[in-house]
């Protein structure tokens, strides 16, 4: 890993720990005990990404690339983004039936005959499964009686 | 008791006694395999079911559910990285690398014998020895609970592949995430931002399938397949590979740490499953090879979780306290029978007890004898054509997510943990260590604050009492063999 990354890390890590201490300052006295802990965590984390700072592990870590294939993590991430914004409006078994296709093409995909079926098969399970046994109340958006 | 045993069997041979274990077991494997629903969640929801069968069989079908569905959680867990149920999630660190190298069906097999023998472990603790176990559970008081949860977190230090300082940083994230939400001994809110869905802490279930399975199917946009070289005939070689030898005595280990923390109130599967990984890791000649597709990760973990679930039922049936959320619906099973746990049940209700205990063998031969079948058919999931496969995880996980508390929130903060996860882990912070502290968490700050009201404030507390020393000693006895072969490491 490159030192650059591991202190930039070392500093998140502090600020989360600046942040937590002074999140537990303003415990009031009933929750002292809760703060107690807090400080000890914050404190331990910060303990830890200074000594992360400070040594340099450049050498004994192997070297990883952070997105291995840029364009299909980035639509995977928008297709999962868009899928769970558009749950609440067009429901959970319309939204997936669009979000499965589109992002199988997204990843290049290209067996229309094998993504029909795979929708097809996923969807019937989860409705098996998740609504009619268990009963679960799935999002059903403008489908909503 | 062996007035009891012969009518208790008798009683089992009734096809339908059969039929229910049976149908319990299949129920459980598929809610265990499937992210997002529990094994209390199915018992709970055959309660009223049960309600109007013979008491045997109504315990029976809720008996093959809990066992089922502790095994079927192995099944996602290794195949997709997503543990289905908590307690897979150490499965997950061997299981899952075993799949990728073309070995899921091998996996998913030691999975089904770890499971079963766990459970047998367990069985037999809870036939022969229930009240004497029961009344060792009782001497486990917050100290004890606090230096337990010391013992799982210990686990960091297996579970770390790399730095050191990166593994502890990732299991105190997990510790400072699990203390979103109510302070449980004040009751103060901490760090909810006034959102009422964190009022109860973060969602465990969300978090979980978001570090395990979000941030695998990130990284698995970058190949074609989860196995790359999984083909036909690799899958006629899954169904004629043998099981790796030298596995029993990793099984025997796990099935008695499963049975002892399934004994505790509040303990569980999950951590019963991480300090039997620590203990197969720290105990192995090629500690290494753990994280990387070691069997013994997959056996380790899995023979524990099935060995909790005959632990977590001997402390409900002779004094009335569940061991953990199944166990409590259970009860509620037995209650709805008009069964109170205590004396009687070995006693006045002695045939049907037993017979209930001993349905819980059925159940785990059930599935093993499912398991092994069908392992070469589950792990044609790795040949599957990642572009397919990842948008049905997203869609299993998101329905997963959604189904705990029936909230939209949960699926956010799933996908946020997911895409935190995926850099974490690429930074080299272990996402493990980092639900292990998630887990933990409530249990440690819990036990810590109960133990300093009882002691008024001294920290001897957890220093004096002779279980709390055993537990001590042996979490240093866990600790030791992995600082010495770093400092091995560091002078080749």
């Amino acid at each position: 890993m490159n030192p650059v990354t591991n202190r930039l890390f070392s500093a998140a890590g502090l600020g989360l720990a600046a942040t937590l201490f002074l999140g537990a300052k303003d415990f009031p006295d009933r929750a002292a005990s809760a703060a107690r802990y807090i400080f000890f965590l914050a404190g331990v984390l910060a303990l830890l990404s200074v000594i992360m700072f400070f040594r340099s592990e450049a050498q004994s870590e192997p070297q990883n690339r952070w997105i291995r294939s840029p364009r299909h993590f980035l639509v995977t991430v928008a297709a999962m983004a868009g899928y769970g914004a558009a749950i609440p409006y067009l429901g959970f078994f319309l939204a997936s039936a669009l979000f499965m296709p589109v992002l199988a093409l997204l990843l290049d995909y290209r067996r229309p005959l094998f993504i029909a079926i795979g929708t097809g098969v996923i969807l019937l399970f989860v409705y098996l499964v998740f609504v009619y046994f268990l009963g679960v109340p799935v999002p059903m958006g403008i489908w909503e009686g | 008791m062996t007035e009891h045993l012969v009518p208790a069997f008798l009683s089992l041979l009734d096809p339908v006694v059969l039929l229910t274990i049976t149908t319990g077991t299949v129920v459980g494997i598929i809610v265990g395999a499937m992210p997002g629903l529990t094994a209390t969640m199915a018992v709970a929801l055959l309660i009223p079911v049960t309600f109007g069968m013979p008491p045997l069989h109504g315990l029976s079908l809720m008996g093959g559910v809990y066992c089922g569905g502790m095994y079927g959680g192995a099944i996602s867990a290794i195949l997709l990285s997503t543990p289905g149920t908590p307690a897979a999630a150490a499965t997950s660190f061997d299981g899952y690398p075993m799949a990728r190298q073309g070995k899921g069906g091998t996996a998913l097999a030691i999975a089904a014998w770890a499971s079963f023998w766990g459970g047998i472990i367990s069985t037999f603790a809870l036939l022969l020895m229930a009240p004497t176990l029961a009344h060792f559970s009782l001497r486990f008081g917050p100290p004890e609970y606090f230096v337990l949860a010391i013992m799982g977190l210990s686990s960091i230090v297996t579970l770390t592949k790399g730095s050191m300082v990166k593994g502890l940083i990732a299991g105190f994230l997990g510790l400072v995430v699990a203390t979103v939400g109510m302070d449980p001994l004040s009751g103060y809110m901490r760090f909810t931002f006034g959102q009422v869905d964190l009022y109860d802490g973060v969602p465990f279930m969300p978090a979980l399938i978001g570090l395990f399975s979000i941030s695998q199917i990130l990284d698995l946009t970058a190949e074609t397949r989860i196995a790359e070289g999984l083909d036909g005939t690799s899958l006629s070689s899954i169904k004629r590979s043998k099981l790796p030898k030298g596995l029993g005595g990793t099984i025997v280990q796990g099935g008695i740490i499963g049975t002892i923390v399934g004994m505790l109130p509040g303990a569980g599967a999950t951590i019963s499953a991480f300090i039997s990984y620590n203990f197969a890791k720290q105990g192995s000649k090629d500690p290494e090879t753990f994280g990387k597709g070691n069997p013994k990760g997959v056996a380790a973990s899995e023979s524990a979780n099935n060995g909790c679930v005959g632990g977590s039922i001997i402390p409900l049936l002779t004094l009335g306290i569940p061991g953990n959320s199944v166990a409590a619906a259970l009860m509620g099973g037995l209650m709805i029978q008009g069964l109170i746990p205590g004396p009687e049940l070995f006693t006045r209700y002695g045939t049907l007890t037993y017979g209930f205990i001993l349905s819980l063998f059925l159940a785990n031969l059930v599935f093993l004898v499912l398991g092994l079948y069908l392992a070469p058919y589950f792990a044609r999931v790795t040949s599957t054509p990642n572009a397919l496969l990842i948008p049905g995880i997203v869609i299993l996980s998101v329905i997963g997510s959604y189904a705990i508390n029936n909230n939209m929130f949960d699926v956010w903060l799933m996908l946020g943990f997911g895409i935190a996860g995926y850099f974490l882990e690429k930074g080299g912070f272990s996402t493990g260590a980092l639900v292990l502290g998630l887990i933990l968490g409530p249990i440690a700050e819990l036990g810590f604050g109960q133990s300093l009201i009882l002691s008024q404030g001294s920290p001897l507390i957890f220093f004096d009492r002779p279980l709390c020393i055993a537990l001590w000693i042996i979490t240093l006895l866990l600790m030791i063999p992995a600082f010495t072969s770093g400092r091995r490491k560091k002078q080749a």
